[in-house]
């Protein structure tokens, strides 16, 4: 009998599930269903499109519709998926068409979360996540001069940048004293902060939003912080986070925990269901807990993996080990990457090595997990090996802070996988 | 502006940086698509550094490929 398998959701994690599904499995029924009108387009590159450095819509398209069907894989776009019915392996969409699964995989990702203040729907508040926003937003963009960005985050800095390369004088509002509180000291965010500067983008520290202004026709005009301060700006950017695309599971009795519950090999707890990409909370091995990841190669890694699992006999199958790494490359000869798991840990370690170089290296039990490197990326493949090896750093913490660390000064030997 | 090379058996690669995406851009990748291997070939080629040789056919990047970090360079292989 044919297996069927049913991928909802078309990013870079459901993608790359069906590519490899149909590798793993050549005969098999494949359908992927996606609400937007559009297959797979390079989600990280859509910020340049919005910056206007690249002016063509063809090269992010990672999948046309040929390479569907050269691979006999059903798409199935502008498709809701309103309910799932595991007892009978069935997925219910808004048009009433029904698809029966063997396997499942839930890769619908995230919506951006709105402010919750008034007038955060206005005209010229922009929202950051499809292609479609990209378009939207670039369009806007190139005819505003003052704007005002929300989100100290690594998704909120993008807008920063759609401003600084659009000409747009901006403020960033921030509700602490630094960009990326969670992962980086004032020393670190420092360097952020002119970076920012240099693109006309000036950084407010302790604000936010209050409210939007608006005017008669409903286009924001500004936004008061909650000290009582407004700021002018026609062109709004605002990413404070993901709201996670989970409504239609209600009722199935998949775990979720803001983002879908999964194991090691991505699947949930309910039997051939499995999950990959942002919208999961799935078991890391290397940390030895549950956590999040955003980054495009963890849901690469994620969908293929899933894929694998999706067709494996028993006793077969495949565990998710990977570390991550999530680079901003908006400021000229500024290279910045975070890699690993950098906002959470037992234990940190950091140094600022000049006006344009730092470094941050987070710890668990001894074990180094995750880090971010501004200025000097030299080190990123080596960090990310010793994450991987999981050698035990204790008493050897600071020598990973030395400018010219190699690998070689360790006396840890790599942990038997 | 060149701003490094490596030679290898079959493969010569090359980097230069580049103020826009040429019309006819064969493939397009943000420097996190890179695996940690591509990557530091990456670094080297926009450094400089000697890169570890190679037959054309094992190459991380396509010839005219178009990787975008803190700038755009353009991949060249020969």
């Amino acid at each position: 009998m044919t297996e069927s398998y049913v991928i909802i959701g078309d990013g870079i994690a459901g993608g790359s599930a069906a590519k490899t599904l149909r590798e793993e499995s050549p005969d098999a029924d494949i359908t992927v269903i996606t609400d937007e009108g559009e297959p797979l387009y390079n989600r990280i590159l859509i910020k340049e499109y919005a910056k206007g450095k690249i002016p063509m819509e063809d090269p992010l398209f990672l999948h046309d519709e040929e390479w569907y069907e050269e691979r006999d894989i059903a798409l199935e776009l502008n498709t809701h998926v309103t309910h799932i019915d595991p007892d009978g392996h069935v997925v219910h969409t808004h048009e009433g068409d029904d698809y029966e699964y063997d396997a499942l995989l839930v890769a619908t990702g995230g919506t951006p979360r709105q402010l919750p203040v008034d007038n955060s729907d206005a005209d010229g508040v922009h929202h950051f996540w499809t292609f479609q926003d990209a378009r939207g937003i670039a369009d806007h963009a190139e005819e505003s001069e003052k704007g005002i960005v929300v989100g100290a985050g690594l998704l909120g800095i993008d807008f920063a940048a759609i401003c600084g390369a659009r000409g747009i004088e901006a403020n960033y509002l921030m509700r602490g004293d630094c960009w990326w509180r969670y992962a980086l000291s004032e020393d670190g965010a420092g360097i952020i902060h002119d970076a920012l500067r240099e693109l006309d983008v000036e950084p407010v520290f302790q604000s936010g939003v209050d409210h939007f202004v608006t005017d008669d026709d409903g286009q924001v005009t500004g936004a008061v912080d909650p000290n009582g301060e407004e700021f002018e700006g026609e062109f709004v950017g605002v990413s404070i986070g993901l709201d996670f695309n989970t409504e239609f599971l209600r009722g199935s009795g998949i775990e979720t925990d803001d983002g879908i519950v999964v194991d090691e090999f991505m699947e949930t707890n309910v039997e051939d269901i499995y999950a990959a990409g942002d919208i999961t909370r799935f078991y890391d091995v290397i940390l030895e807990e549950h956590a999040q990841n955003g980054s495009w190669d963890s849901a690469k890694k994620q969908g293929a993996v899933a894929a694998k699992n999706m067709t494996a006999a028993d006793g077969e199958a495949e565990e998710f080990r990977h570390v991550s790494s999530y680079s901003i490359s908006h400021f000229k000869d500024l290279p910045f990457v975070s890699f690993g798991h950098p906002t959470i840990g037992d234990d940190d370690r950091e140094r600022k090595y000049s006006d344009t170089e730092w470094r941050r290296l987070t710890f668990k039990n001894g074990k180094l997990i995750g880090g971010v490197l501004i200025g000097d990326l030299k080190l990123q493949s080596v960090f990310k090996r010793i994450i991987r090896e999981e050698r035990d750093l204790e008493g050897q913490k600071d020598l990973l802070l030395e400018e010219d660390f190699e690998m070689e000064m360790l006396e840890a030997p790599a942990q038997e996988q | 502006m060149a701003v490094g090379t490596s030679s290898g058996r079959h493969a010569h690669l090359s980097a230069r940086e580049v103020e826009t995406v040429p019309a006819d851009v064969t493939a397009l990748r943000h420097v996190d698509q890179l695996d940690d291997e591509a990557f530091d070939q990456f670094r080297g080629l926009v450094d400089g550094d000697t890169v570890n040789v190679q037959p054309a056919e094992e190459a991380p990047f396509e010839d005219g490929e178009v990787i975008v970090h803190t700038a755009y360079y353009r991949v060249t292989l020969r």
